[in-house]
């Protein structure tokens, strides 16, 4: 190298260094030029074998689904291992042949074979599975003739698995494919097209903490694509358990209690908002998407009229028929219109302009006051109340019980319902509210729609003495050995604005309809007292705006006019327990469908409280 | 500002041997973008192509500048810098990108901080005699190198940041440091590191941890450095020719076209390849040498040895990491893997070179 003098400053030239610096850079490039040698040259024949066959592999190890529990630990989903048989192509030397033989050993036509295989968008190298569930003669063949089959796998894989089938449904939900809109959302980056995921219920919203986080191992294969040398291992992170607040044993009853009708059952812990049972039929079997559903079988579904895969208890809304009197009267009364002892006389119908409204009771019940106008649940009475108190009031205290806004419960895709007033109807339908539609609204009908949660919520809330909480379906999640992840609270939402001493009045009234030969008697049990409400939601309007009707003339219309029939009901009075509101779909009258069943969901539960 | 004088001391032979590297790499890229099932866009080899074009501009540009009045600028680039790195942090981008939008361009700063750094503690060095530096000089670099450090290291691009760290030795040697002393601070900083682990969360724990030793994520790392050194060996002597190494064309190896390109180099064009790929890169590296023993002033010295000494890190430690002797990081390997702000850094850093050659005699 040339040396020229420094020209412009008086330091010493740091050449030593710089030469020290070329030893140390030469040395370094001889060891990287040794190295490149070493594996080129000296073992670059056993490389290029390596390399020819893609010795080295990289397999995913799916981690086990997290399980779902009751409140009691009892198993309501877990997983059970399928065996699936997979294709690795470029393994396959005649790919003819072997698929010939594959189809013959899992009774799968050979086009449709081929078709999976060429639809597969997988990594090279990748297994393609052909056919899971397979059955322990078929493993066995395939295992036999593994020699004959190079390419070829059987693996065991963990499968979504309900024990107890179509049960409570809804609530737990159900997996299926991760789609590809899914699959660029956050908190899916390590998912992969074809991997199942909680896509409704709890199996969604608590996806993440059910998922796991998978390992993986890298193999060395030989030829014929069987490993032969595991090189690096990740053992798979199993996902966290979930327990549900629901108790398996009063769901069982629940849904046996409601049999093939179509409708809902709720019941709620009224002391904090827990769930201990959700109903709603018609119901799917999550089992049979586990397993994979076919497109027919998916289609058939969604047409259904009866929709078996919405879940009634939070998206299906309805009017609250003469459940809604409750509001009605505890408005009256915490405005003070009236008192324990103000009457209302009831003459069979009352006329607004050229309109009759009529009661159901022909003849009308007289003079009643708010207890007997609950207990009989007398149209008349309500008709006048609610005249007076005018539609924004009967509003605004349906909205403090919690009606018209979301509950809140972590379900996706809950109903807010509907509470209109004067101000939603000039936005929405452009028309002034008329008086004759705030004597339809005082009874439930008309524009009012509430959720069966609402409802639950709503009577928790009477049955506890004024707090509306947020319900909950889960208790807690654990990690796989038992610790505790996350432990949920009952949340309270607002509190009631009535007054104790006028809650009291309405709990007694409802005690009354149970327990005083009123609208509710099926629902009795001895030796506990059951407080309720019948309601009675109109499918069609009728000329006729009747209520409850003992003896149940409505066999003779068509079902599918029939009216819907609801029944709230808490229990026991003293020491309220259980909440449940059960609502049957043109069950006709609450109190002759709705009441009953109400009655064998409280009974099951307090009995086997009084086990426990 | 270029005369006839300043133009008949251009180093030809330095730019040729970076335009043959660049060229080497455009036919990989190309190797690497035209794999089947790639998910890499086509047509990135042009990309760089039109990469090298601007970098030749750039160079030219700095070329043009007295590297005297580029380091009296130096306090402006390094703060400038420093807050493009501030301001990806603080859009909240850290973490996933490491890039800010300029001119329609993507731009990575932490590629261009070793420049600002070099370039503002060789404008600190040149005035101090070798027996002037002391533990306040020493704390003084220590800082300004940290602040970037950190701020590289949240991105989170743990190879780049710790890249700095040779190239603040580099400063300091050839500055004239008592070899006493950097043995001392690289005592004190070995000491100091076990007191930073407790400050270390878990997941940065790991990566460190996984840096070291690669075992420890073995389908991570491990496999990548498996995968790889089947690449480089299945190359042979002559290598599996162009478009045929299966290795990186079937995706056994992530990043072929840029921190792993040196691994598709080995496959196709086996050891002939490589090697002279490796010695343009050691001819290149002993050129900035020369121009470093050479150099008119104390600033030419320090600036050109530390340049190189950048380089031939990002060389070793990327070809190491694809032969199996140096930790898994993302270091791309210069003039060849894809990328437009690192090209622009190398050659802005060509162009700090050929400026202090051209200008040794006035």
């Amino acid at each position: 190298m040339a040396t020229l003098p420094y020209i412009t400053n008086n330091f010493s030239r740091p050449k030593d260094r710089i030469i020290t610096t070329i030893f140390i850079i030469l040395g370094i490039f001889f060891m990287l030029f040794f190295r490149l040698w070493y594996l080129q040259a000296v073992k670059g024949k056993e490389y290029r074998i390596q390399s020819e066959g893609n010795r080295n592999r990289l397999r995913r190890l799916k981690s086990p689904r997290g399980i779902i529990m009751d409140r009691y630990k009892q198993t309501l989903a877990q997983n059970r291992p399928s065996f699936t048989v997979s294709i690795v192509p470029e393994d396959v030397k005649d790919m003819e042949k072997i698929l010939a033989v594959l189809s013959g050993f899992i009774d799968r036509p050979l086009e449709q074979i081929k078709k999976t295989i060429d639809c597969a968008r997988s990594l090279p190298f990748e297994p393609i599975p052909l056919k899971s569930d397979l059955s322990f003669k078929e493993v066995a063949l395939l295992e036999e003739h593994s020699y004959d089959l190079p390419g070829v796998t059987v693996e065991v894989e963990a499968k979504r698995y309900y024990p107890h089938q179509g049960l409570a449904a809804h609530l737990l939900g159900y997996m299926g494919e991760i789609s590809p809109k899914q699959l660029k959302m956050e908190g899916f980056q390590s998912a992969r097209p074809g991997d199942m995921i909680g896509q409704s219920g709890i199996e969604k919203v608590a996806n993440s903490y059910l998922m796991g986080k998978d390992g993986g191992k890298h193999v060395e294969v030989n030829a014929e694509g069987r490993e032969i040398r595991t090189i690096g291992y990740l053992a798979p992170l199993p996902g966290n358990n979930i327990s549900l607040t629901i108790d398996l044993n009063l769901q069982k009853k629940a849904e046996e209690a409601l049999g093939e009708k179509c409708g809902a059952i709720v019941a709620m812990d009224p002391q904090n908002g827990k769930i201990l049972a959700m109903v709603s039929h018609p119901s799917f079997n999550p089992d049979q998407f586990a397993i994979g559903i076919t497109q027919m079988e998916w289609n058939e579904m969604l047409k259904n009229p009866k929709d078996p895969l919405q879940n009634r208890i939070i998206m299906a809304h309805y009017p609250p028929g003469s459940i809604f009197k409750i509001v009605v009267a505890s408005a009256g009364l915490q405005t003070r219109l009236i008192d324990q002892w103000s009457t209302f006389y009831c003459p069979g119908s009352i006329n607004l302009g050229s309109w009759t409204y009529y009661c159901w009771k022909k003849g009308g019940h007289g003079d009643l006051s708010v207890h007997e106008a609950i207990v009989q649940s007398c149209n008349c009475f309500f008709y006048q109340l609610g005249s007076k108190l005018g539609i924004d009031v009967i509003a605004q205290f349906a909205r403090d019980y919690g009606f018209g806004s979301l509950t809140g419960i972590i379900l996706p895709g809950e109903n807010q319902g509907l509470i209109p007033d004067s101000v939603w109807k000039k936005r929405n339908i452009g028309a002034s509210w008329y008086p004759g539609e705030t004597i339809t609204a005082s009874i439930g009908q008309g524009y009012i729609l509430v959720t069966p949660i609402q409802l639950a919520c709503f009577i928790s809330a009477i049955a506890n003495g004024g707090i509306l909480y947020q319900p909950s379906v889960i208790e807690s999640i654990e990690t796989p050995n038992g610790n505790t992840v996350e432990k949920f609270l009952p949340s309270v939402k607002s509190c009631i604005p009535i007054r104790p001493e006028k809650m009291r009045i309405i709990r007694e009234a409802l005690k009354g309809v149970v327990n005083e030969n009123g609208t509710g008697w099926r629902a009795r049990i001895p030796d506990i007292v059951v407080s309720g409400k019948t309601g009675t939601a109109q499918v069609v309007k009728k000329r006729h705006d009747e209520d409850e009707d003992v003896t149940g003339s409505e066999d003779n219309i068509p079902e599918h006019l029939r009216d819907h029939a609801w029944f709230v009901a808490f229990a026991p009075y003293d020491e309220p327990k259980i909440a449940v509101v059960v609502l049957v779909e043109h069950g006709g009258h609450g109190g002759y469908s709705s009441a009953p069943i109400a009655k064998e969901v409280i009974q099951a539960y307090l009995q086997e409280e009084v086990l426990q | 500002m270029i005369d006839r004088r300043l133009l008949i001391n251009f180093d030809w032979l330095l730019l040729l041997t970076v335009l043959l590297i660049c060229s080497i790499g455009i036919v990989l890229i190309y190797s690497a973008t035209s794999a089947p099932h790639s998910q890499i866009r086509q047509g990135l080899h042009l990309k760089q192509a039109y990469w090298i074009g601007i970098g030749l501009v750039v160079m030219l540009l700095i070329i043009s500048i007295d590297y005297h009045l580029l380091a009296r600028w130096s306090p402006f680039l390094y703060i400038l810098n420093l807050s493009t790195l501030g301001y990806i942090l603080y859009t909240g981008n850290a973490g996933v990108e490491r890039w800010i939008r300029c001119f329609g361009m993507n731009l990575q700063p932490s590629e261009f901080t070793k420049l600002c750094i070099i370039l503002l503690l060789a404008q600190f060095f040149k005035d101090k005699k070798p027996s002037e530096i002391g533990f306040k000089e020493c704390i003084f670099a220590f800082a300004l190198t940290f602040m970037p450090f950190i701020m590289i290291l949240k991105q989170p691009d743990l190879g780049t940041a710790l890249l700095l760290i040779p190239i603040l030795f580099a400063i300091l040697f050839i500055s004239g440091i008592r070899v006493r002393w950097l043995f001392g601070i690289m005592f004190a900083g070995l000491t100091i590191s076990p007191v930073l682990w407790f400050v270390l969360k878990p997941y940065q724990k790991n990566r460190i941890l996984s840096f070291i030793n690669p075992n420890l994520d073995p389908l991570g790392a491990g496999y990548q450095v498996i995968q790889s050194k089947i690449a480089v060996g299945s190359g042979g002597i002559l290598g599996q020719g162009l478009l045929r190494g299966t290795q990186c064309r079937l995706k056994f190896i992530p990043q072929h076209h840029t921190d792993f390109i040196f691994s598709l180099l080995a496959e196709e064009f086996g050891f002939i390849g490589s090697f002279i790929t490796l010695a343009l890169f050691l001819f290149l590296i002993l050129k900035g040498l020369d121009i470093c023993a050479n150099s008119k002033d104390r600033l030419g010295t320090i600036l050109s040895y530390s340049i190189v000494i950048s380089l031939l890190f990002h060389i070793v430690v990327n070809a190491g990491m694809v032969i199996g002797i140096m930790p898994v990081t993302g270091i791309p390997l210069p003039f060849i893997s894809y990328g437009g702000s690192a090209m622009a850094g190398n050659f802005l850093a060509i162009g700090l070179l050929l400026n202090i050659k051209m200008r040794r005699f006035d």
